[in-house]
């Protein structure tokens, strides 16, 4: 029998109390309690008792596969399982499913979620606005510390602090859910080690693409959900794989592994569920502009100073936050000389004189131009986003004074202004302008124009601000306007980076994949050495060119083997929970 | 309407009677106006709910089903009344009182069962009998004498020790045993993976023994043995906290028939 056994007889309410002291309750409350019980024991038996509640949340658009793949996970797979639909099909929206299914049911009280750092905030406004989920995260103001919340996520890099780690592992979780899971799939990584000994009754793998290289991937992803599956690494080898590598699967156990796989993965296609979900395209609006005389002015000069100051070696990140500044606009170029006139990187004079340029500037040539984009399409809503709070209030002002309705939102906001600022987006105001904070928590499809107004250095945040429109539910093809200025660093990446190897339309969700080994900051990091480390304009070219080229060829690697490994795991087969099976394109 | 819709109705409607709120109907559509005491509870004085999942949307009315809001605290409420009342027992030859004890029973482990159960006992001999609900008239509920001390405590021993020996035994062992099945399942998997790791790495000891080894090589192995018995010992930690069981007969009610 079980080792753990406790059987409790309790008495919350008191009620032998009551019968001693003969204190009596009328025939209302009486029944009123006996139906609430009975209610709770239906709604537990039940195969997934709250679809119509969530069918009803105006935020949500719930889709049929999601609502099988929940029911299969709570009724067939028990509580786990690796979530694996196909990019953009909603598995966040599954997972929330399940979890306040397991919430409501009490299944589950303590649950932890772990994501991208990118993501905290997603998830947590997702998981209230559609779930009415109130799920803490360290940057919460009311954050205690990770034993004292019962639903709490938390970043993987945060999670894997040795501090923070101690104190999750310490407790016995209920469910444990893992966003881009296969990001846990190397065994010898902390986020391995960290889920491996993590205690806990349920457990969600989220992954678009739960393997990527080889079939041990697919094995140390699966001894983590269910431990023991494959056996050991070897003889799963043996049996399952086809080359030394891993790379190819047995054609005479395939049958067998995809059985075991049926009973652990849940994986739909688009190609399942075109029937009844539109899938709209990104169209891209790259609008590098000639700058005036003056802005170039200014750009140049700066630039210049940075190169100098790189070149003697000063600070790469604050030399970074400078060019970032500059890019933006005239107001966080002023900001940028402030601040670098308050470091001893400018004299008086320097700084006057630049400022005195600044001054000239009364509105920016790509406000200028964006004001025109707006009137031209004056119908629809446009999410405008930039890296800078300065930047967000100078585009406030003027496009209030041309007459448009603007909302702000921003990661200084608490959780009830950002929903609040949603709201408001959605039913009164014709633009939101967005920084790059605020734009991960939320998702806007009621909305199909996204203004990119500088550029964040890494494709991985473009790609979180597009998200938020272009996602499922979006009924219209999505406009992505992304501006820059000749010659200048966001010019290059927009060319050469995002042109050359079509970022806007690579399949959401393989980009992480590209750039897995760079982490956020470094990506930006990156391309900023490039650009400011070139003598001249050809190296910079060239620099930029080859950083374009190999992604290039990364991307079609990628991509082949992604596509094809899947292919050959999943082909004629079906994992889907609609029962349908997976066509090969 | 399906059982649960018909009793999210019962339930929702009859609370908001009970805290004398205003229920205004129309087609389907409920206005309830919420008495000043309550507000902090619903953070409103005002609410627009349906049963009905196909009103909700078009009439912008919120759907009271499993899952929402205002179902949760109104459950949460009525769970924690804890009645205790007064009926007459139809027919009553001895004219003895009896006492009925409502609890509800929560079977939580990797599965979850829970059982809304009541015991019946005789509070002049403290005896399990059974007593048909349709014996209980419910309109009589006067009650004007004492209960001797301790025998509510009494009555109480004789039920728990009646649901753990009698009533919910089998359950009880069923229920172990299905836990047990599911968990010696993943066990043997475990045994069997850990039993196949640690002989791979012994024999990968031996070769490198016989073919003259020794140092860093033999260490290395040394330590991949100490971190499989450790990566062992917390999986199988792990499992029984996943297995465990825990069984709660909580009680909710109570019924005094005369």
């Amino acid at each position: 029998m079980s080792d753990i056994i406790d059987i409790k007889f309790t008495d919350r309410s008191k009620i032998k109390t009551k019968l001693r002291k003969l204190q009596f309750d009328n025939k209302d409350t009486f029944d009123l309690t006996l139906t609430a019980f009975q209610l709770l024991s239906k709604i537990k038996e039940s195969k997934l008792s709250i679809v119509s509640s969530i069918k009803s949340n105006k935020a949500i658009e719930l889709y049929d596969h999601q609502i099988f793949a929940a029911m299969k996970v709570k009724n067939e797979f028990g509580g786990s399982a690796i979530l694996a639909d196909e990019v953009g099909l909603g598995k966040t929206m599954e997972a929330g499913i399940i979890l306040k299914e397991f919430l409501i049911s009490g299944l589950a009280k303590s649950v932890l979620i772990l994501v991208p750092p990118s993501l905290v905030y997603q998830w947590q406004d997702e998981l209230q606005t559609k779930f009415n989920l109130s799920f803490a995260q360290k940057d919460d103001s009311d954050f205690i510390d990770p034993a004292s919340h019962e639903l709490l996520i938390f970043s993987h890099s945060s999670a894997t602090s040795p501090r923070k780690s101690k104190f999750l592992k310490k407790r016995n979780w209920d469910m444990v859910i893992v966003d881009e899971a296969h990001s846990m799939k190397n065994s010898s990584t902390l986020k391995h080690q960290l889920l491996k000994e993590l205690s806990r009754k349920f457990t969600l793998f989220l992954s678009a693409t739960p393997i990527q290289n080889n079939l041990s991937e697919l094995y140390n992803l699966v001894e983590l959900l269910k431990p023991g599956t494959f056996g050991t690494l070897s003889e799963f080898k043996t049996r399952y794989a086809d080359d030394p590598q891993m790379r190819r699967i047995n054609p005479f156990f395939k049958e067998e592994l995809q059985k075991k796989l049926s009973k652990i993965i849940i994986r739909t296609t688009r190609q399942q569920v075109k029937k009844y979900i539109k899938f709209t395209d990104r169209i891209a609006f790259t609008k590098i502009l000639k700058p005036t005389d003056d802005e170039r002015d200014l750009y140049d000069k700066i630039t210049n100073k940075v190169h100098k100051y790189y070149d003697s070696g000063y600070d790469i990140l604050y030399l970074m936050v400078i060019q970032r500044l500059i890019s933006s606009s005239t107001e966080s170029t002023k900001q940028a000389l402030f601040k670098m006139k308050k470091s001893g990187l400018f004299s008086n004079d320097d700084y006057d004189e630049l400022m005195e340029i600044a001054n000239r500037i009364k509105l920016d040539t790509k406000t200028s131009d964006l004001v025109d984009v707006i009137k031209d399409d004056k119908d629809s809503k446009f999410l405008i986003f930039t890296e800078f709070h300065v930047t967000q209030d100078y585009l406030a002002k003027v496009l209030n004074e041309n007459g448009f309705s603007v909302t702000l939102f921003n990661g200084k906001m608490n959780l009830i202004e950002r929903l609040a600022s949603v709201e408001q987006f959605r039913n009164e105001t014709q633009i939101m302008i967005s920084t790059s904070a605020g734009g991960e928590g939320q998702n806007f499809q009621f909305c199909h124009n996204v203004v990119n107004y500088d550029l964040p250095w890494n494709p991985m945040k473009v790609e979180q601000r597009v998200g938020r429109v272009h996602r499922i539910g979006q009924k219209n093809d999505v406009n992505i306007y992304n501006y820059a200025y000749e010659n200048t660093i966001d010019a290059y990446i927009l060319q050469l980076l995002y042109t050359k190897i079509k970022l806007f339309t690579m399949t959401i969700g393989h980009l992480d994949l590209l750039f897995e080994d760079v982490t956020d900051e470094k990506t930006g990091v990156h391309f900023f050495k490039e650009y400011i480390s070139a003598k001249n304009e050809q190296e910079l070219k060239n620099n930029f060119s080859t950083v374009g080229e190999n992604l290039k060829t990364r991307k079609k690697d990628l991509t082949n083997a992604v596509e094809e490994f899947n292919q050959e795991v999943f082909e004629n087969f079906s994992l889907s929970p609609t029962g349908e099976t997976n066509v090969s394109n | 309407m399906s059982q649960i819709e018909k009793q999210v109705n019962s339930l929702v409607l009859g609370y908001f009677s009970k805290i004398d709120s205003n229920i205004i109907e129309k087609n389907g559509l409920f206005d309830i106006t919420i008495p000043e005491k309550y507000f902090k509870i619903f953070q409103t004085n005002k609410l627009k709910i349906v049963f009905d999942s196909k009103l909700s949307k078009p009439n912008d009315y919120e759907l009271v089903s499993p899952g929402s809001n205002i179902l949760f605290k109104i459950l949460n409420e009525c769970l924690d009344f804890g009645p205790v009342i007064t009926a007459k027992l139809n027919p009553n030859k001895k004219n003895s009182r009896k006492i009925r004890f409502y609890f509800y029973s929560i079977f939580e482990s990797i599965i979850s069962q829970t059982e809304l159960i009541h015991v019946d006992i005789d509070m002049n001999n403290k005896k399990i009998i059974t007593i048909n609900n349709s014996d209980i008239d419910f309109n009589e509920t006067s009650f004007d004498s004492q209960i001797q001390e301790g025998v509510i405590d009494d009555c109480y021993v004789e039920s728990i020790t009646h649901i753990e020996q009698n009533l919910m035994k089998t359950k009880i062992n069923d229920f172990k045993s299905q836990i047990f099945n599911m968990k010696q399942e993943e066990l043997e998997n475990i045994n069997s993976e850990y039993k196949k790791r640690n002989k791979e790495i012994q024999e990968k000891y031996v070769i490198l023994r016989s073919k003259g080894e020794s140092g860093k090589n033999l260490e290395k192995i040394i330590d991949e043995t100490e971190i499989i018995k450790n990566e062992e010992e917390n999986i199988r930690k792990n499992i029984d906290n996943k297995y465990a069981i825990v069984i709660d007969f909580a009680l909710v009610s109570s019924l005094i028939l005369t």
